[in-house]
């Protein structure tokens, strides 16, 4: 399963220096307000998204990072901002050459300058420990690519287009395309490169060399992300049918849900058991149902749910008659919990509306998706979330090990923004964590305690 | 660093107008980079305080807490029982430095004190906070409270 192994940013919003972080199948990102988590998982969304060759994050949606000055670096007064920002990933990649399970250390970057107002992709770099594919534009416009084999490299240049500032798209050679192909685009494109002193022409084997890290890097390891919004979209009396494709304010999911109960009646079971599971052991509601009024997919419905008392089962009720809590979390559940779930979430607090018995509820359930091979990555301010997840791992409620969750705290240091790594030991331990880690708190406890 | 604290202390740890010692050890636990180690026979004497379960609900979530397997300390404390190791009759404080590899004692225990200082009981050897109040006590103390390398929990 492609999940993101280590991300690396620098001039990227708040973070100045180069910054290499690792994730794991659950990441926590913690920190006070405005110190970047957001703009971190923005960053992880669009890297995720660049498994198309010709894609170019506008850095709009799902989060507005703003226009190019907006997401470089800048520390203010005399410094300049930077000119040029860089992200980029590595993937959990299997190298199919070695014996099952060995890992295959690639990575992936991309770097974006000012155009007009716009930030524009000028260099793309795949690498392992063996081969390189690097392209990049200059400032005059000049086309440079460079492929590595071993010490083996070779170069191709050309001129840009007269009279502009041209940006890797803007470049009609295609060298990312032809390694998306097979055998005939090699012939065509790849061999116009010049090899350096001491390298010998390029090959087929060459060729086949790269091709592979393109295929294992791009189209293997990207992984498809979700993102979750803080505010969820409002619950509704009625629903009319509508589009059912993912949103991160999970406007889709009344749809999906209603999609389910009326045609997929295994597929709803699957889905009604986990969610009404949930909903009980966080204390929210006992059971969910789609209330379908007609048989036609035109027909409109509500989506209610049921609190049981001690002696009776209780009526349904609307989901907007219920705490907002229910319907802000039901998007995010339902999507961890359907089948044909994404392989990575990118989660803004999902814990908004609920109690702390809820978000310790949540805590859990994002042990289990972590530990079925997806990957979280979760901007949160829940203690309770937390408290939770270090102690599953503790007590193995789940099958969550210890290595496999990740705490990314992040400091402001001045103008800049660290990001430490804080680990969790398989006695739910906090290890690593430095010294102004959660000193707001400590301070507290102190006043708490009289001292 | 990491700790352990006897918990016949507790009392003096989170009263008002404790002694230097005592404010120094709590300002270390509520405000340094400290590891308190728990776990066994010596969590349960602990959790009994309020004032230190409040500590110990935070000290979790920040890392300034070491638990340790229950179930692992319990059974240690068995055998240093059985094998009659040790000079006074915390075996289960002896236990969990031997299990965390926390090697620095808060203690006015004289006997516990020998059992930490012994070397067939624990590998390398515990070290003791002083609970003297002159300078140079203090300066040891301080010293010691500050040396990340005695805590296995930092090398990770």
């Amino acid at each position: 399963m492609p999940v993101m192994e280590s991300v690396t940013l620098e001039n990227f919003r708040c973070f100045r220096e180069k910054q290499t972080v690792k994730l794991a199948p659950l990441t926590l990102l913690v920190g006070e307000n405005s110190t970047g988590k957001t703009s971190f998982l923005a960053m992880i969304y669009h890297l995720a998204r660049l498994v198309d060759s010709g894609y170019t994050p506008d850095f709009k949606f799902p989060h507005d990072l703003g226009s190019f000055d907006e997401i470089v670096y800048n520390s203010g007064g005399r410094a300049a901002p930077a000119r040029q920002f860089t992200i980029g990933y590595s993937p959990r990649a299997l190298d199919p050459d070695a014996d099952h399970g060995t890992q295959r250390q690639i990575a992936r970057s991309v770097t974006f300058t000012k155009r007009g107002t716009a930030p524009a992709l000028v260099a793309h770099s795949l690498q392992s420990r063996d081969e390189s594919i690097d392209e990049k534009v200059h400032p005059d416009s000049t086309y440079v690519a460079q492929l590595r084999r071993g010490d083996n490299r070779w170069t191709l240049e050309y001129p840009g287009p007269p009279g502009s500032e041209a940006d890797l798209h803007s470049h009609t050679f295609g060298l990312r395309y032809a390694l998306s192909h097979d055998a005939p685009f090699w012939e065509s494109t790849l061999y116009d490169f010049v090899p350096d002193v001491d390298s010998p022409d390029f090959t087929l084997g060459d060729a086949e060399a790269l091709h592979e890290l393109h295929r294992l890097m791009v189209h293997e390891n990207s992984p498809r992300p979700y993102w979750s919004a803080p505010v969820r979209s409002h619950p509704q009396r009625t629903y009319d049918p509508a589009r059912s494709s993912r949103d991160p304010e999970g406007d889709h999911i009344s749809m999906y849900l209603a999609e389910m109960a009326r045609d997929d009646e295994e597929e709803w079971h699957y889905l009604k058991q986990r969610i009404d599971k949930f909903g009980r052991d966080a204390g929210l509601f006992d059971e969910l149902r789609v209330r379908l009024f007609g048989d036609s997919h035109i027909e409109p419905f509500q989506i209610q749910v049921r609190k049981e008392a001690k002696s009776v089962k209780g009526p349904f009720r609307n989901l907007i008659d219920v705490g907002y809590g229910v319907s802000q979390i039901l998007p995010l559940l339902v999507e961890l919990l359907r089948r044909d779930g994404v392989q990575q979430y990118l989660l803004q607090q999902p814990e908004v509306h609920l109690h702390p018995s809820a978000q310790a509820s949540l805590g859990t359930r994002f042990c289990n998706a972590a530990a079925n091979g997806r990957q979280l990555i979760v901007e949160t301010h829940s203690d309770h979330l937390m408290n939770r997840i270090r102690m599953d791992v503790r007590d193995e409620a789940t099958a969550l090990q210890s290595d496999q969750v990740i705490i990314l705290f992040f400091e402001r240091q001045d103008q800049d923004v660290r990001i430490h790594e804080i680990t969790i030991d398989e006695q739910g331990n906090i290890c690593r964590a430095p010294d102004s880690y959660r000193e707001f708190f400590r301070l507290e406890s102190r006043r708490s305690l009289g001292l | 660093m990491c700790a352990i604290l006897d918990a016949n202390l507790l009392g003096e740890l989170f009263k008002r107008n404790a002694d230097p010692a005592a404010n120094q050890f709590l300002n270390w636990m509520l405000t340094g980079r400290c590891r308190l180690a728990i776990g066994g026979k010596l969590r349960q004497e602990l959790e009994r305080s309020g004032a230190f379960r409040e500590w110990a609900v935070d000290a979790a979530l920040d890392g300034r807490l070491q638990s340790t397997n229950d179930d692992a300390v319990e059974l240690l404390t068995k055998q240093l029982i059985q094998s009659n190791a040790c000079r006074s009759d915390d075996e289960h404080v002896v236990a969990l430095a031997q299990i965390s590899g926390a090697r620095l004692l808060y203690s006015n225990d004289y006997d516990l004190q020998s059992d930490f200082r012994d070397n067939s009981l624990l590998q390398p050897r515990g070290r003791l906070l002083p609970l003297g109040g002159t300078r140079k006590a203090r300066r040891s103390r301080e010293s010691l409270l500050n040396q990340p390398d005695l805590c296995p929990q930092h090398r990770r």
